[in-house]
């Protein structure tokens, strides 16, 4: 039975991930509750959203015995839930308070995930204060909100609250406890909480032998003869005990445990209270959901006051309906993504046996050739559907990191002492998840940049007659089977001439030179290279922009800058839809077939003999648009016999490389661009210098995809000549 | 894809009771195969599959023993050339030379070899030392086997990747 703490670290994981997702809502969601308060609209279905996030994050961390987490999440959910019955008011420092326990949850999570156990200061903080919120509502409610009913019922008599212990000591006379409990709920308001302290380790662990318990509190009207009664038969194989509660739930505190139980929020009306009692008898952990969290300070929590079911039961069936589904409404699953990986293989099979196909048709004679061809025309519409689909599975709307951003321009604007707006559109866009992924980064680095650099304070804006709020536009958009992604401010613009002095200073600019408009923006790219004058923890740290080409490069993207000064800055980056497939242009050197990522390709060009000049000592370039190109042979790089080495009678590409700057690729013939599922070579041997990835073309034959920045290291290392490119950025072609 | 190192002869664990188990040893079985008139053999559990000769496409600037990879129904597989390894030069590769894929390492590779000759059974008693002298593919070739007056030399399939891996990381290097 040694896989149980695997089965363990799976849930975990599978935990984590859900807390991702939840805590990504719940960002979107405080969002439009601040939206929402600005407007002064309803917030009571956000509201609701919100509870059921902390509720599921509290439910899970109770499961998995992370109590500072749970703690928070509780608090949370108690505040979030007066808020929600209008118990508490949505004024703007609770809801400041929400965004703060937002954060203290992500902060929580994550600690957690690290099994870092970090500093849980500000999470006891935040959910001390949420207590003393929700404290404060206890009393002034019932004075506010008028159409609330008291909170206390009218007659004390009636309902009466019970603590109960039930031990089942045996499960052979047919003692089932979900329905004692279930039965027990049916009398009234209950919740119950599983006691694990019996389960043994999973090695003496014997399924004959009960070991689970039940703390239950039941608030009832039914007299204790009708509570016996649910237990009668099965009162000799379990200890049962039922005692009256006190008004501070102190027969409770009595009961050995951790602590006193505290009521999952939701008031359920009767009808409901299945729901939450299914659950016990499916599996220890998913019992822990739906139990209350045990809380070592809960001492200070007052006893809930107990709402009136009627005012609320219609609230806990609406949210209850809702609560059952995922958070986007729509029935989700959750794959692997070795198995979705596994689908698009297996589907990049499949096309290049349909190229196999094509190609042995052409040797048919004719009259069979003809119904082959209208029958594979057939069949190539079906296998590019299915490729869209598989690859639509990996795709995933970039909301998930453009929903991060709104909060961080919050904070940072406030730091910065700024006042910014941040619109954003194309939320919907999909792309790869692992671009998704990847692309996070990159993007609060541009966001900061804007705000920090670009956006200026509130007294220049009105002094340069702009309005005193900034505005950041982001923006996502699928343009020909790319992701553009553009940030774009409202700001100064770069400041050229100190972007040049500070060049100069650096020395990435001779002191003579005097570089275009668009060469000093793409200076900004240049490693190291950061204008601000103090280094801030916002941004300027030196670590800049060219962090974030180079990282976009590394997933076959681009970013460029389009400036005016005075009226803004305009970062574009593109990437490619899915690292999966390629666009690659197939090109011949000598007897062999490479691809070159088409994202690297500028331009192809077969110069004159007369551009084309041996620099001694330093290898070869060619005159191309006014500039010097320095030219990297294939033939050379790989050593390939019969291959061309004048770059007059082959072809010379123009490409961009993340560390040489732009070059010329001389290979011997372009064979045209396709699209290629790219294969790792490392599977199942090494790196190859050179090479980047494998694919398999259309013949079956396995084809190398260049690595360019490789093959141009490799070029200098043969001849430790090449002209040093990177010395100077090179200049760059803005979008 | 079974992702099971082979075990080497010695070590292999008795397999389970088959009724007629006479030797504390259970015969181990072979893929025979000749390269430059040499007989080598290795374990079959190692083998994948045995496939004819087609053209691969090569690597740059590997050893002359790297062919280059095969598509193997999607995977892309690299290929090793016994002979050249064994240092008797290149294969001349036709349709009549075989490629034995071979699980080394979890990973799947294949050998370029001149014929497979035989499957063998082979109890531990066959199993011979390597003599002292023993130079041309040290390291990978892990003992021999004497059968019917034979002697086969007997390949490690995680070995060759190995050495091979090794090799080309300090030709990298250099």
């Amino acid at each position: 039975m040694s896989f149980t703490p695997d089965i363990m670290d799976e849930l975990r994981v599978t935990f984590f991930d859900e807390c991702s997702e939840y805590l990504l809502r719940n960002e979107e969601l405080l969002g439009t509750l601040r939206d929402g308060a600005r407007n002064g609209t309803h917030e009571r279905e956000t509201l609701d959203a919100v509870f059921r996030v902390a509720h599921s994050i509290k439910a899970g961390a109770a499961a998995f015995g992370l109590t500072a987490l749970a703690d928070l999440t509780h608090r949370m959910e108690a505040a979030l839930d007066r808020l929600r019955t209008g118990r508490l008011a949505l004024t703007p420092p609770m809801l400041a308070l929400l965004l703060e326990s937002g954060d203290a949850l992500a902060e929580q999570v994550e600690a957690a995930r690290e099994g870092t156990g970090a500093d849980g200061e500000r999470a006891r903080q935040i959910a001390e204060r949420l207590a003393e919120a929700v404290d404060a509502a206890g009393t002034a409610t019932t004075a506010v909100t008028v159409q609330a009913p008291a909170p206390l019922p009218a007659d004390p008599d009636a309902l009466r609250r019970w603590a109960i212990q039930f031990r089942p000591t045996a499960y052979s006379g047919g003692n089932e406890p979900l329905l004692i409990i279930r039965a027990l709920g049916r009398l009234g308001r209950l919740v119950s909480q599983l006691d694990l302290t019996r389960l043994p380790d999973i090695e003496n662990f014997d399924p004959t032998e009960p070991v689970l318990a039940w703390r239950i509190e039941l608030e009832t009207d039914h007299p204790e003869s009708d509570i016996r009664e649910v237990f009668e038969f099965v009162e000799d194989e379990a200890d049962i005990r039922i005692d009256l509660m006190k008004d501070d739930g102190s027969a409770m505190a009595a009961i050995p445990g951790p602590a006193p139980a505290t009521p999952i929020p939701p008031p359920p009306a009767t009808p409901r209270i299945a729901a939450p009692v299914a659950a016990p008898a499916s599996a220890p952990a998913a019992a822990a959901a739906t139990m209350s969290t045990a809380t070592p300070a809960s001492a200070s929590v007052p006893a809930p006051t107990p709402p009136q079911a009627a005012a609320v039961s219609e609230d806990a069936t609406a949210s209850g309906a809702r609560g059952g589904t995922a958070p986007g409404g729509k029935g989700t699953i959750r794959v692997d993504l070795d198995r979705v990986d596994r689908l698009v293989d297996m589907v990049g099979e499949l096309v290049i046996t349909e190229a196999t196909l094509t190609q042995l048709c052409r040797e048919l004679d004719s009259r069979t050739q003809r119904r082959m061809i209208a029958a594979l025309k057939g069949l190539s519409a079906h296998s590019r559907k299915l490729q869209d689909a598989v690859m639509a599975i990996r795709m995933q709307p970039v909301k998930s990191i453009f929903a991060r951003m709104p909060r961080m321009v919050r904070d940072l604007a406030g730091r910065l002492g700024k006042t910014v707006e941040l619109s954003m559109a194309g939320e919907a866009t999909e792309v790869d998840k692992t671009i998704i992924e990847e692309l996070a980064d990159p993007l609060t680095h541009m966001i900061r940049n804007a705000l920090d650099h670009g956006i200026e304070r509130p007294e220049d804006r009105r002094a340069a007659g702009k309005p005193e709020c900034g505005t950041v536009f982001l923006s996502a958009e699928n343009k020909g089977g790319r992701i553009v992604i553009r940030v774009e401010d409202d700001g100064r613009g770069i400041d050229r001439p100190r972007v040049l002095a500070k060049a100069r200073a650096l020395g990435l600019v001779a002191a003579d030179a005097a570089p275009s408009d668009d060469e000093i923006d793409a200076l900004l790219f240049a490693p190291g290279f950061s204008t601000s004058e103090s280094v801030t923890d916002v941004s300027g740290r030196g670590v800049g922009m060219d962090v974030v080409q180079r990282n976009i490069q590394s997933l076959g993207g681009r970013v460029t800058v389009q400036s005016e000064p005075g009226r803004g800055t305009r970062w574009t980056m593109t990437l490619p839809l899915t690292l999966a497939v390629l666009d690659g242009m197939l090109v011949r050197v000598g007897t062999e077939l490479y691809v070159i990522p088409l994202a690297n390709i500028l331009e192809s060009t077969r110069p004159k003999a007369s551009d084309v000049h041996e620099v001694v000592g330093s290898g070869t370039v060619v005159f191309l648009r006014g500039d010097w190109l320095p030219l990297v042979r294939m033939a050379e790089v790989f050593q390939l016999p019969g291959a061309e080495h004048d770059p007059s009678r082959g072809i010379v590409v123009r490409v961009e490389t993340d560390t040489a700057g732009v070059i010329g690729l001389v290979v011997d013939e372009l064979l045209g661009q396709q699209q290629v599922v790219v294969k790792p070579i490392e599977q199942n041997f090494t790196h190859v210098r050179g090479v980047a990835a494998t694919t398999i073309l259309g013949n079956g034959r396995v084809c190398l995809i260049l690595d360019l920045d490789d093959c141009v290291a490799m070029a200098r290392d043969r001849r430790h000549a090449l002209p040093d490119a990177a010395s100077a950025p090179p200049p760059r072609a803005a979008a | 894809m079974m992702k099971r190192p082979a075990p080497a002869l010695a070590q292999r664990s008795p397999a389970p009771p088959d009724g007629n188990a006479e030797d504390e040893h259970q015969p181990v079985q072979f893929v025979a195969f000749k390269v430059n008139g040499d007989d080598f053999a290795v374990d079959i559990m190692a083998v994948r599959e045995i496939k004819a000769w087609a053209d691969v496409s090569s690597l740059p600037n590997m050893p002359s023993y790297v062919r280059g990879v095969l598509n193997l129904r999607g995977n892309i597989v690299p290929i090793f050339d016994l002979r050249c390894r064994f240092g008797r030069g290149v294969t001349e590769a036709s349709r009549l030379h075989v490629v034995i894929i071979l699980i080394a390492r979890g990973r799947t590779i294949g050998i370029l070899v001149d014929a497979v000759s035989d499957i063998l059974k082979a109890r531990a008693s066959d199993l011979r030392a390597l003599p002292e002298n023993e130079s041309e593919g040290a390291g990978f070739i892990t003992g021999l086997l004497a059968l019917d007056r034979r002697m086969i030399a007997i390949l490690d399939p995680d070995r060759l990747l190995d050495q091979s891996l090794v090799a080309i990381a300090a030709q990298a290097a250099a």
